[in-house]
């Protein structure tokens, strides 16, 4: 057997496990709902930002990042698409030399 | 009948050995011992009063929480699936030991490394949504943090992993191979015997910092801080969904620091018999004990100071590692 038959099967067999296993588990268990944890502050008027989730990245990433920011995100097409013809001419010519090289892909 | 005495095999290989309660009983033996020895640096005396010496206390702690038929979580927790994430997270760890030499039953083939790094994936993304699907605060924060580390870590640690088993089964990449029959031994020339040790050294030095911030131990327990962010990526959770949870983590770092061990001290190999198996065993305690003691001798670092140090050794080593037993 290969490497992908063998993840196929282990993925398999671990997802229905993981089913069997969790049901009686999850039919036994009663769920009780309580206000979110807080330390104790009212939960009203809270809300969590989604949009910050990434600022550790972020922040290590900032230079590049604000490039990112500075070329992409204005709004223009032609800006996004000037950033990314260097990459697509690169993948072109890398294509090109495979298609020469062993004459397909 | 043939093929299902074979599923039949592989189903006992993921539940009961080297599977689920091997790697349940391992995990939580292996937390006594780490709990202890972080009690003797702290001068503290650590679990005492369950089991002799106390090494049943993780067993009754999970015990109690798996048992307790009232889960109490936040507004908006979906907890049942939290629990099912949980589950799968365990089983597909505990299904990837089938790749290890064990027992007689192991599977292998070529490039199954990919395959192992694929279904320990599955663990981290749980304990990632575990935090962000709890739909509060804490555990989102908790779980934002894991997964911007886990954005460095599992690369740094498929990398040195498939490095390790490249030098150790060159024309397979076989885990398999890589652990019952090291390609080490059969190095001809010096050079070339120099040249393998170096790669696992570096591949060691990352996958151990990388393995640190995975399994969240000091200093990258920035995910569940809990005189920062109240336990993080576990706050909303009790009961059986707690106690699962704090098994996962358990078996993860068993299974990875096992795995370590035996790519690390290739020497002797492990084949499926008992003796083989205590000394696999030994290497296992020997690492998790040097991991622990430099672990918890430094202090929790902040996230971006832990990304910043995750770039700029680890990732670095395992390339230069990766690279190395690409060029032997």
């Amino acid at each position: 057997m290969d490497a992908l038959g063998i993840a196929t099967i282990l993925t398999t067999m671990s997802i229905v496990l993981a089913l069997i296993l969790w049901l009686p588990i999850s039919l036994r268990t009663r769920i009780r709902r309580t206000e979110l944890y807080l330390s104790g502050e009212p939960q009203s008027g809270f809300t969590v930002r989604v949009t910050e989730i990434s600022w550790a990245v972020r922040r290590v990433f900032e230079r590049i990042y604000e490039i990112l920011i500075g070329h992409v995100q204005t709004g223009i097409f032609n800006d996004w698409f000037a950033l990314s013809l260097p990459y697509l001419l690169i993948l072109l010519l890398l294509l090109v030399i495979v298609v020469t090289v062993r004459g397909g892909v | 009948m043939e093929p299902l005495i074979e599923f039949l095999k592989l189903i006992f290989t993921a539940l009961v050995y080297p599977g689920l309660a091997f790697l349940t009983i391992l995990g939580l033996v292996s937390q006594w011992y780490r709990r202890k020895l972080i009690a003797r640096l702290q001068n503290r005396v650590g679990p005492k009063y369950v089991g002799p010496a106390g090494i049943l206390q993780p067993f009754a702690d999970i015990y109690k929480l798996l048992f307790v038929k009232e889960l109490v979580t936040g507004a908006y927790t979906p907890a049942r699936l939290i629990l099912y994430l949980v589950i799968l997270g365990i089983v597909a760890l505990s299904a990837s030991t089938a790749l290890l030499p064990l027992t007689p039953l192991y599977i292998r083939a070529e490039y199954d490394v990919l395959v192992f790094i694929y279904l320990t994936f599955y663990a981290s993304i749980a304990m990632s949504l575990i935090g962000l699907g709890s739909v509060s605060p804490y555990p989102g924060f908790g779980g934002v943090r894991y997964a911007t580390m886990l954005l460095v870590f599992e690369p740094v640690i498929a990398i040195s992993l498939i490095s390790m088993v490249k030098v150790l089964a060159p024309n397979t990449l076989s885990l398999a191979d890589a652990l019952s029959n090291p390609g080490i031994l059969r190095a001809q020339q010096p050079l070339q015997w120099i040249f393998h040790v170096a790669t696992i050294i570096l591949a060691a030095i990352s996958f151990s910092i990388a393995l640190l911030s995975k399994t969240m131990l000091k200093p990258f327990d920035i995910p569940e801080a809990e005189t920062e962010i109240a336990g993080g990526y576990l706050a909303e959770l009790s009961g059986p969904a707690l106690g699962l949870s704090i098994l996962l983590h358990e078996v993860e770092i068993s299974l990875y620091v096992f795995l370590f061990a035996n790519l690390l001290i290739p020497i002797p190999p492990i084949l499926p018999a008992p003796l083989s198996i205590v000394m696999s065993l030994i290497k296992y305690f020997i690492v998790l004990t040097i991991l622990v003691l430099v672990a918890y001798s430094m202090g929790r670092l902040k996230l971006d100071q832990a990304l910043r140090a995750l770039i700029k050794v680890p990732l670095l080593l395992s390339i230069i590692s990766l690279a190395l037993s690409f060029t032997i």
